[in-house]
């Protein structure tokens, strides 16, 4: 009965709605996706933000118009009531209430041992290992490859180590970090492609929607349809930044080649142990691997289509969201 | 705008059809699996029947104000018994009385009608029962315009914990509690 009763609340209500409302939000803007076939990865990005933003401020927004939208009454003439279903009982015993409660449970754990925690300690961490050994090194592969890129480039950062590793720091001093085993991998085409690529992200770190979309995704922590679309909204900056890259140095094939060589098959950590961390670390290195060919795949056969004239399909998808949204409570 | 859009756009309208009918489908599977969940029934007399309910405590005195018999019957069996049931004003449809009945004192509807700004309380006399009494203004709907006179009183009887909510005096309100028991 101590469900019942949480499920009824105030807050409980909050939680359910908001799970309900971000799953809303993701089947219409999929929905909308494919039905306009929406291949730019900055338009499709836009679509997904709603998944993130829409259950934040639903739940208080309809209660706010209408107090007695967790009546009976209104339950029972909504399109969808979630209660029937938390109230359910599998087999008799156990109901789905208790099933979304672990659900809810098991996303936070994800949250704070995956996202929030290694955030906290890479900020208040003052050294950071990688970073520790790396120095601005006059590499002549690199000036090379940096003076072919237009604009102002951030300092680039050779890590002394056989591993292939490549990110960006952003902020105040941004700097791009590459590894000498990469380095060796990288054709100067593949370093050129490479490096623009991390521009792009350093560039993009600017725009406080990112920002503020990662605030909005630590608010609803609990909600594992926002952890999987933040997931999803952070692969469609890789795609984005692939384009930038590729719009700047007009080489598809370099970039698809330095995407190539971050296999996991090519890489010295692709080792996995036996049992329960050999199952995860194989789990790893396969979503890796697809991710990574997806994006290969793309860049042999995208052209993406233009960010304009899409307005009008972002505000009806966003009405429809809301319409749906307030009628499954 | 050409041919291409308008079945671009059609066929997101088609979609959005399709996820309303799949939900109407979700949100009517668990009535079938469970017939204790908490629905609508068409008369007392149903609950009573299709949940082995026992007696539901209905009312005697009525006042002339509100509409006989109530306009919806919501009744529940799991995760424990309790029913809900409404009347409307004869004269302007708004909800005037809501009467539940339920195994734990905790059940809150959340109904049209709930007492917004309580004036008065205190502990009056059902019988022989012990009552808990509120007087003071109501709204309904919740959003909408406050009503003067509203009241609400509760007990336990038998098994089972009675609340009225009603659009009227203490007076009536104890009146018409006063009917519902033996």
């Amino acid at each position: 009965m101590g469900l019942y009763f949480f499920f009824n609340s105030y807050a409980g209500m909050l939680v359910v709605q908001s799970v309900l409302h971000s799953l809303i939000a993701m089947v219409i803007s999929n929905l909308a996706v494919s039905a306009w076939h929406i291949k730019n990865p900055v338009v499709k990005q836009r679509f997904y933000f709603f998944v993130i933003l829409a259950p934040v401020f639903s739940f208080q927004l309809f209660h706010a118009l209408r107090p007695e939208r967790g009546s009976i009454a209104f339950r029972s003439g909504a399109l969808f009531d979630s209660m029937r279903w938390l109230n359910l009982e599998i087999m008799g015993t156990v109901p789905f209430g208790l099933l979304l409660l672990l659900l809810l449970i098991l996303t936070s754990l994800i949250f704070l041992f995956q996202e929030f925690l290694p955030v906290l300690k890479q900020t208040f961490s003052r050294r950071i290992p990688d970073m520790e050994n790396a120095s601005p090194v006059p590499d002549f592969r690199i000036n090379e490859a940096l003076k072919s890129l237009p604009g102002k480039n951030p300092e680039v950062h050779v890590i002394m180590e056989d591993d292939l590793l490549l990110f960006s720091r952003v902020g105040k001093s941004p700097a791009i970090f590459i590894s000498t085993g990469l380095l060796k991998g990288l054709g100067n085409e593949g370093l050129r492609a490479a490096l623009a690529h991390e521009i792009a992200h350093i560039r993009r770190s600017r725009r406080p929607i990112l920002v503020i979309v990662f605030i909005l995704r630590m608010v609803m922590f609990y909600n594992p349809v926002v952890l999987l679309e933040f997931r999803r909204i952070v692969q469609e900056e890789e795609k984005i930044c692939d384009d930038t890259s590729v719009l700047i140095t007009g080489d598809r094939p370099a970039l698809a080649e330095a995407l190539a060589g971050f296999h996991y098959e090519a890489s010295p950590r692709s080792g996995a142990g036996p049992g329960m961390s050999g199952i995860w670390a194989a789990i790893e290195k396969y979503s890796h691997n697809f991710l990574l060919d997806s994006r290969i795949r793309r860049l042999a056969e995208e052209c993406p289509d233009g960010e304009e004239a899409h307005f009008f399909k972002l505000l009806l998808t966003f009405l429809a969201i809301l319409s749906l949204s307030y009628l499954v409570v | 705008m050409t041919e291409r859009k308008i079945y671009k756009y059609a066929s997101f309208f088609i979609m959005i059809g399709l996820v309303i009918a799949g939900l109407r489908v979700l949100n009517w599977v668990p009535l079938v699996a469970d017939k204790g969940l908490m629905r609508e029934y068409g008369d007392i007399g149903e609950v009573e029947k299709k949940l082995s309910f026992g007696r539901i405590y209905a009312p005697h005195y009525f006042p002339q104000t509100f509409k006989w018999p109530p306009s919806r019957v919501f009744a529940q069996a799991k995760p424990f018994k309790a029913v809900m049931l409404e009347f409307r004003d004869v004269e302007n449809g708004r909800t005037a009385l809501l009467i539940t009945q339920a195994v734990s004192p905790d059940f809150d509807p959340r109904g049209e009608l709930t007492v917004a700004e309580i004036k008065e309380k205190a502990l009056c006399n059902i019988k022989g029962m012990e009552a808990f009494l509120e007087a003071g203004s109501c709204q309904s709907p919740p959003s909408g315009p406050y009503d003067i006179e509203c009241g609400r009183i509760s007990w336990q009887y038998r098994d089972y914990h009675l609340r009225v909510i009603a659009r009227t005096t203490p007076l009536e309100l104890i009146k018409i509690a006063e009917s519902m028991v033996d």
